[in-house]
């Protein structure tokens, strides 16, 4: 992931089937910023890490456990980010774990604990509601959705697949995208919205009514995602959801000035895991191998069954789509996702190391 | 059809154009524009494209079919390639619905099978591998039945973007077609294996090493390395033929190496050393074959104390008389790697060494023969200083030949002559390793000495028993043996404990039963300890009686252990029962007015 300027964690508590199961909370955050995991097993042939704790810590930008209220979680990752889009700078917040670990939570949330993205639209919306009158403001909000490499409008999924299209300013945007647009004018106009579009515009929506009816529309196209009845919970798991908030800013006298916001809910991450070889096997991905050189690789596995798969990520859809807002003028926040339980040992690790590594990558 | 001779020129320049910007340029691109030389060739592909539906005037109408699809084709290869999954499909699926009423003739049917096996790889990019299924057993039917039914080498896609004077000969046009072919086999491979049905996949991935020897081209330490690994998964199944069959033509292709001069003038010092890894490698999986067939071999033949049975040694010589070589003859076919000039190669090499159950000293020695040589080939590359892991494996494995031959041998001395060799072999290794770093390994080298002593000892008991009484000497011999049995066996025991030098209250899976043998195998070496001083032998007693009871201890405490060391428990309680009163009566001996 390029240019990550902040990586938080948070546990999530542990679920009634964990508990059922049996399993042990191997998970704790320790303070603001650290995270223990705990391995549950001990190899007895390790001797190298016999005399070693079990244990191995893992410091973040912040940390969270189920202690923490979605409010809490909203002001310390992504609130700091909106002044930002608001005077035309861009930023992402990605949410990253395996299935099941609390990413559409902390996106969405619920009626009653709303998430980041309803959080921070309330947010963008109060402040162009406070905003001088010499400064107009636009925010429009699109939902899609990347699933299997198709591009998905969730807010009008009738559209059926839709493609990337680079502009003449090399931004990528989504071709024919339902924008849900609100201006900061006091007076409901029918004026068309600001700036470059290619799909239909609603009608921008009256003062204070606005923001509840777009986390409707939201939540409406939220259970428009993909569902895959084999998930190991109901929500999708192969599908990433993304909200993508733009904000346009004219000042009296000149200057138009951009900034995007994408919230991202990412697919899970346990097929990314690797697997290691104590007990538990993840099935690795299917894909099929066109040259003959990887032929060995097939023989190999007849005999052994297991092996580990390394997922190379390149130039896929997201990326692109994100082009203008990763690197450079941008912040990127992500939360990591992990369950506190035993039996997810293996998930949580391959998630803590990888948001630990994210740490360290710094845009250029 | 295009309008002018030079109009049409033009077209096929663009398009092979395109083909050499996605097949060759495109390994250029930069890590950050990955995808620029594919984009493109999508634009000369689509300009193509435009150039023939605006020659859509008369004209041939199949042949402009034809044309197109080859153009779907490559377009729909070009989406998959850019990871544009639904615009690859659309192509391909337009590209074989042009093809579906011609599919079956001489200019369609290679399109048709190659855009198959390309749907195949896009569903399973999708995960979706029941489905890549579908597509590719479909172009494996066409195959069959375009063979079947007209056989002729047909044209290759790219011949329809060509001038007449330009297009390819029959053979290798029968050459590609194959080559298309043996990639849907290898594809088919894959999915098996993702399915688990390994006897498939196995089978499938053997009949695409046949066919790369015969028409697509290999790297011979590749495919001797393949064909090497393919027979481990034979053994695995106890198909020692076939297993010897692979084995046997890894051996010929690789020599084939060496002889094939190299690009380059000189051949890099890592070259060599790679190539003599690879031979010692290919020489493992021969060891690996060797030990294999004698291990199964014995476990046809021992009884239920692990002694060679006569009468089962008869019943299967009788049995192998009787047993059709037609069966062998047809498996063996299925598995050939014909081409003519290896195939007396291979069959050489294959007459070195038996692929049937040995089933008497003779026979077994044959291949502990074989399999001797193979561990010295190897050992030359893999040496202790750099190798460690592997050259201890490859001892460890000369010591299991040495030790499954034994069970062939009769003569005790003798047998206990190939245990010293064992023991030789295993302790110059032994002495020189840091069990801290290597901790499993010392473990298994601690428990196999402890037990090849334990059979020496025995062994000489039982020589010993054939004599009217033992003498001094041999009572050396055998106390010795048992010390240095009750030492390994100590020492394993103590690599269980933990940092704090505690013995674990309760054994991990792993190691429960080892440890248990050893407790158990401490006890029986103290009550087969010879001294004349009967003090010493009542604390010898004692001991033995102390570790029998550890079993039963153990037992009760965790019964879940019980199942892994039956026998030896029923035996530590009825030892539990008898030794305190042999104590007894030899303590009155000793004592007898008290």
């Amino acid at each position: 992931i390029p240019g990550v300027s902040q990586v938080a964690l948070r546990i999530r508590p542990m679920s009634a089937a964990e508990l059922a199961e049996g399993a042990r909370p191997i998970a704790h955050r320790v303070d603001e910023q650290v995270v223990v995991l705990r391995d549950p097993m001990e190899d007895p042939d390790d001797i190298l890490r016999a005399s070693r704790s079990r244990e191995k810590s893992y410091v973040f930008d912040v940390a969270f456990d189920s202690s923490a209220t979605q409010e809490t979680v909203y002001r310390a990752t992504t609130r700091g980010l909106v002044a930002g889009v608001i005077s035309g700078h861009n930023a992402t917040v990605f949410t990253y774990g395996p299935t099941g670990c609390g990413k559409t939570y902390t996106m969405l949330g619920t009626d009653g604990e709303p998430g980041v993205c309803a959080r921070t639209l309330g947010e963008l919306f109060q402040a162009i509601e406070d905003a001088s009158g010499d400064t107009e403001y636009e925010v429009s909000t699109s939902y899609l959705e990347i699933y299997n490499e198709m591009i998905r409008d969730l807010l009008n999924p009738s559209l059926g697949c839709l493609q990337l299209r680079e502009d003449a300013g090399g931004t990528v945007q989504v071709a024919g995208i339902t924008k849900i647009s609100a201006i900061s004018a006091e007076e409901v106009s029918q004026r068309a919205p600001m700036g470059h579009g290619g799909g239909p515009a609603n009608p921008p929506l009256p003062g204070a009514a606005r923001l509840p009816q777009v986390l409707q529309v939201l939540a409406r196209g939220n259970r428009q995602r993909t569902q895959e009845p084999t998930a190991a919970n109901c929500a999708s798991s192969r599908s990433h959801a993304v909200l993508q908030v733009t904000v346009r800013q004219r000042r009296r006298g000149g200057g138009l000035r951009r900034g995007r916001l994408f919230m991202i809910d990412l697919a899970g991450s346990e097929r990314a895991a690797q697997t290691q070889n104590r007990g538990q096997r993840m099935k690795e991905g299917a894909h099929i191998n066109r040259s003959l050189l990887a032929l060995g690789n097939c023989i190999k596995a007849l005999s052994h069954r297991a092996s580990t798969k390394y997922i190379n990520y390149r130039d896929s859809k997201l990326t692109r789509l994100l082009k203008d807002s990763l690197g450079g003028n941008n912040h990127t926040v992500m939360i990591a996702h992990i369950s506190p339980a035993s039996t997810a040992f293996e998930e949580s690790r391959s998630t803590l190391a990888y948001a630990h590594r994210a740490k360290s990558i710094r845009a250029t | 059809a295009a309008a002018t001779c030079g109009g049409w020129a033009a077209v096929c320049d663009k398009f092979r154009t395109a083909r050499t910007l996605s097949t060759v340029e495109s390994r250029k691109d930069p890590e950050t524009e990955p995808y620029r030389s594919k984009y493109s060739a999508r634009a000369l592909l689509q300009e193509v494209k435009q150039l023939l539906s605006a020659a859509e005037e008369g004209g041939e109408a199949r042949l402009l079919a034809v044309r197109r699809a080859v153009l779907e084709y490559e377009l729909g290869v070009n989406h998959t390639d850019t990871e544009e999954l639904s615009a690859g499909e659309e192509h391909l699926q337009r590209c074989t619905q042009l093809l579906e009423p011609h599919r079956l003739s001489p200019d369609c049917v290679s399109l048709y099978i190659q855009a198959q096996n390309n749907l195949g790889i896009l569903w399973s990019l999708r995960d979706e591998i029941k489905t890549a299924q579908t597509y590719l057993e479909s172009a494996e039917a066409l195959y069959n039945q375009y063979m079947k039914e007209d056989g002729n080498p047909p044209l290759d896609p790219s011949e329809h973007f060509m001038a007449e004077e330009e297009k390819i000969t029959d053979q290798e046009r029968s050459k590609r077609f194959e080559k298309a072919y043996t990639h849907t086999l290898y594809y088919l491979a894959q999915v098996y294996q993702h399915l688990e049905m390994i006897e498939k996949a196995a089978q499938y991935c053997h009949t695409t090493l046949k066919r790369q020897l015969e028409y697509c081209g290999y790297n011979p330490v590749e495919w001797a390395l393949n064909a090497a690994t393919l027979s481990q998964y034979y053994l695995s199944k106890q198909c020692f033929m076939e297993a010897r069959h692979c084995l046997a033509a890894a051996s010929v292709i690789f020599s084939q190496a060496g002889q094939v001069p190299s690009a380059e003038d000189n051949e890099t010092e890592q070259d060599q050393q790679d190539l003599r890894q690879r031979k010692a490698e290919i020489a493992r999986c021969w060891i690996k074959y060797c030990l294999n067939l004698l291990q199964s071999a014995r476990k046809l033949l021992e009884d239920n104390i692990g002694e060679l049975d006569p009468d089962r040694q008869l019943e299967l010589k009788a049995q192998r008389k009787k047993e059709e070589d037609e069966k062998e003859k047809g498996r063996k076919k299925a598995v050939l790697f014909g081409t003519s000039d290896i195939c007396d190669s291979v069959l050489a090499i294959e007459e070195k060494v038996s692929s049937v159950y040995p089933l008497d000293f003779q026979e077994a020695r044959e291949i502990f023969l074989v399999g001797q040589n193979y561990v010295l080939e190897a050992k030359e590359f893999f040496q202790v200083d750099g190798y460690v892991t592997d050259h201890i494996e490859i001892v460890q494995d000369h010591s299991a030949l040495f030790k499954v031959l034994a069970f062939f041998e009769e003569d005790y001395e003798r047998r206990c002559k190939m245990h010293k060799r064992r023991l030789d072999m295993l302790e110059s290794i032994y002495v020189d390793l840091n069990p801290q770093y290597y901790l499993l390994i010392s473990r298994q080298l601690q428990f196999e000495l402890a037990d090849t002593y334990y059979e020496m000892m025995d062994l000489k008991i039982a020589i010993g028993n054939r004599l009217e009484e033992l003498d001094s000497h041999t009572i050396k011999k055998i106390n010795s043996l048992a010390q240095l049995a009750i030492k390994y066996y100590e020492l394993f025991l103590d690599s269980l404990r933990n940092p704090d030098r505690v013995f674990p209250e309760q054994l991990e899976e792993d190691v429960l039963r080892p440890a248990m043998v050893a407790k158990f195998h401490i006890a029986r070496l103290y009550g087969k300890l010879i001294t004349s001083d009967s003090k010493k032998q009542l604390e010898n007693m004692q001991t033995s009686l102390e570790y029998y009871m550890f079993l039963v201890d153990y037992c009760e405490k965790y019964p879940d252990a019980v199942r892994a060391v039956e026998t030896e428990l029923e035996l530590s309680k009825e030892m539990v029962g008898l030794l305190p009163t042999r104590m007894e009566r030899l303590r009155a001996k000793l004592c007898p007015f008290i």
